[in-house]
Formats: C-alpha cells, sequence, structure tokens
C-alpha cells in the first residue's frame, strides 16, 4: 500500500518506468534475432554432416547485418560454397551475391557474415553447396548437371567405401 | 518435291541455327566459371561484395550514424602482373554498392568539397610449375584517407586461383 502510494505521487518515478518500457521496447529487434535468417544446405549428405548455429541478424548503422556459423560433424573436409541473398520485407529480391568459396576441415565451425547493402534489405537468405566446377571446364559448358551428378556420386561412392 | 525439299532444308537450317544455340548458352551472373587463372567480372564483383561487407560492417562507418560523407576515388592500382584488369571497371562495382547502400555520396575528382579519398591495390603472388600447375594469389586492398592524408580504414580480400 505505501509502496503504491510512493509510486503514484512521484512523478518522477513514473516517468524513469515509462522510459525503461519504451527503451526496452525499442531495444527488442535491436538485440539480434534469428528469424529473418535462413540456411539452405544442398543435398541430404551436407544435411546429415554438418550444423547450422547462431544465426543472427543485427542491425548495423543504417544497415543490416546476418551471421551464422557452420559446424562441420563429419571426418570429412569440405570443400563449400555459399551465396548470400537479400530481401526486402515484401520478399522481394534487394541483392544475390556471388558464390563464395571456404574449406571446411573435420570437426571445424566457421563464421559467416554477410551485410545488407541497402537500407530495405531484411531478410537474409544463405544457399551452402558443393562447389559447382563443372562449369569451368569450356568442354563441359551446357553439361555441368550432368557433371555436377556425376561428381557427387562419385564422392558419395567414394565416402561409402 | 524440289521446293518441299529446299523449305525443308531451309527450315531445318532455322532450327539448328535459332533453337539450339550451338554452345554458346546464357550463364549465371552469381556463378563464377573461370577458364584460366585469370580475374573474371564475377571475381570483380565478389571482390566488391567482400570489402564493402568488411567497410560497412567496420565502427569507423558505424560511427558515422546518419551523416553520409562525400567520398572521391583516388588511384587505383594494378600490381598484378596482367595489366589488362580494368581497375574502373572493379571500382565502379564497389563505388555502386556504397552508393547503393546510402552510407556515402560519391562525387567526382574535380569536386572541390569532399571527406574521404578511397584508393585501392590489386596485388598477386604467383607460383607453377614445369608441369602448367599455377596458384594466382589476388588481393585487393581498399584504403579510405581523409583530407588530411591520414589513413582511416583499410579493408581487403583474397581470392586464390588454381589451376591443376
Amino acid at each position: 500500500m505505501k509502496l503504491r502510494k510512493i509510486v503514484l505521487n512521484n512523478r518522477r518515478f513514473a516517468k524513469i518506468a515509462v522510459a525503461v518500457i519504451l527503451v526496452l521496447f525499442i531495444s527488442l529487434p535491436i538485440a539480434g534475432y534469428a528469424g529473418d535468417v535462413e540456411v539452405l544446405l544442398s543435398g541430404d549428405r551436407l544435411k546429415q554432416d554438418l550444423d547450422i548455429a547462431h544465426k543472427v541478424m543485427r542491425p548495423i548503422g543504417r544497415l543490416s547485418k546476418a551471421g551464422f556459423t557452420i559446424q562441420n560433424r563429419s571426418n570429412n573436409l569440405y570443400n563449400l560454397e555459399y551465396q548470400a541473398v537479400w530481401f526486402d520485407q515484401y520478399m522481394q529480391t534487394v541483392s544475390t551475391g556471388t558464390w563464395q568459396r571456404f574449406t571446411l576441415p573435420p570437426n571445424m565451425g566457421k563464421g559467416v557474415v554477410s551485410i545488407g547493402k541497402s537500407q530495405e534489405a531484411s531478410i537474409a537468405v544463405f544457399q551452402i553447396r558443393l562447389p559447382h566446377d563443372g562449369v569451368i571446364n569450356g568442354s563441359n559448358l551446357g553439361k555441368e548437371h550432368k557433371y555436377e551428378n556425376s561428381n557427387m556420386s562419385e564422392r558419395e561412392n567414394s565416402d561409402n567405401k | 518435291m524440289l521446293a518441299l525439299l529446299s523449305s525443308f532444308v531451309l527450315f531445318s537450317g532455322c532450327a539448328s541455327t535459332i533453337g539450339g544455340q550451338g554452345a554458346v548458352r546464357i550463364g549465371d551472373p552469381a556463378e563464377r566459371p573461370h577458364l584460366a587463372t585469370v580475374l573474371t567480372t564475377g571475381d570483380y564483383l565478389a571482390f566488391a561484395e567482400n570489402v564493402t561487407n568488411e567497410m560497412l560492417g567496420s565502427s569507423f562507418v558505424a560511427a558515422w550514424g546518419s551523416k553520409q560523407p562525400k567520398f572521391i576515388v583516388g588511384k587505383l592500382r594494378n600490381n598484378t602482373h596482367n595489366e589488362n584488369y580494368r581497375m574502373g571497371d572493379l571500382h565502379d562495382r564497389i563505388t555502386e554498392t556504397l552508393l547503393n547502400s546510402g552510407t556515402v555520396r560519391v562525387v567526382d575528382k574535380s569536386a572541390t568539397s569532399f571527406d574521404y579519398i578511397i584508393k585501392s591495390d590489386l596485388n598477386t603472388t604467383r607460383q607453377g610449375n614445369s608441369k602448367g600447375a599455377e596458384l594466382v594469389y589476388f588481393t585487393l586492398v581498399l584504403k579510405v584517407f581523409d583530407i588530411g592524408g591520414e589513413l582511416k580504414g583499410q579493408w581487403s580480400d583474397d581470392l586464390p586461383l588454381i589451376k591443376g
């Protein structure tokens, strides 16, 4: 009862309380959230061997920064590539990044970060796949799908052995 | 009969020219195929994406707040073994990304009022053996100086190209 009287009678306390509530409300999205970061792994083998964690989206100045960690739980050395695609809140594509290559040693992890290079960019989708080197060989131009599939099956067969 | 045969030849010719496009196909700009250990437009895009990732994510840029400082493009140096790399094209990609991010304003070299100067270097190291294997390591360094000549930020990105 006494406390209630104090609260009601003290205007300064009321103002501080309102300010605290406002700051908490405003800072909720600033604290970092994973809802707008999606990571897509291409193929069952990658889904089986790799773990995605610590997905986060943070504002950085007037832009957004998205990131995640990828962990290799297997004893295989993975050469992989990822692409970051940014969308606005209406799922319109804002920017499509190039494929970036990286190596993931056995039982090791790596952090991946991308910045939405427009103020509208608010949703990030990362795609991860095995490298598509089939298109490099000039004689295979236009046949990359066959090459990739055979490459995948060769890898899977060698792993099974 | 002759007319029928000639029209068949004519149309089959059209089919092979228009329908099947021989060895030419449209590529995906996000893909980065390489036929040799040289930089492609896809690599320019990747360089621009990575150095601007680092720059825009830095505390230097975050400290600007709502300000949009004016930049001019300074010296672009190609220190590689290949003189054909167009540093202007590479830099166009970088300035395009920065400009569209809404964080900077880009002014012409003739401008008298500006805040920062961008300079960049493209460097390579190269290894090879007698069997034709080659490792070319490209590094793009982006530097930002203020008008007093002080280096305020430096970011780089590496791209190793390996020919087996």
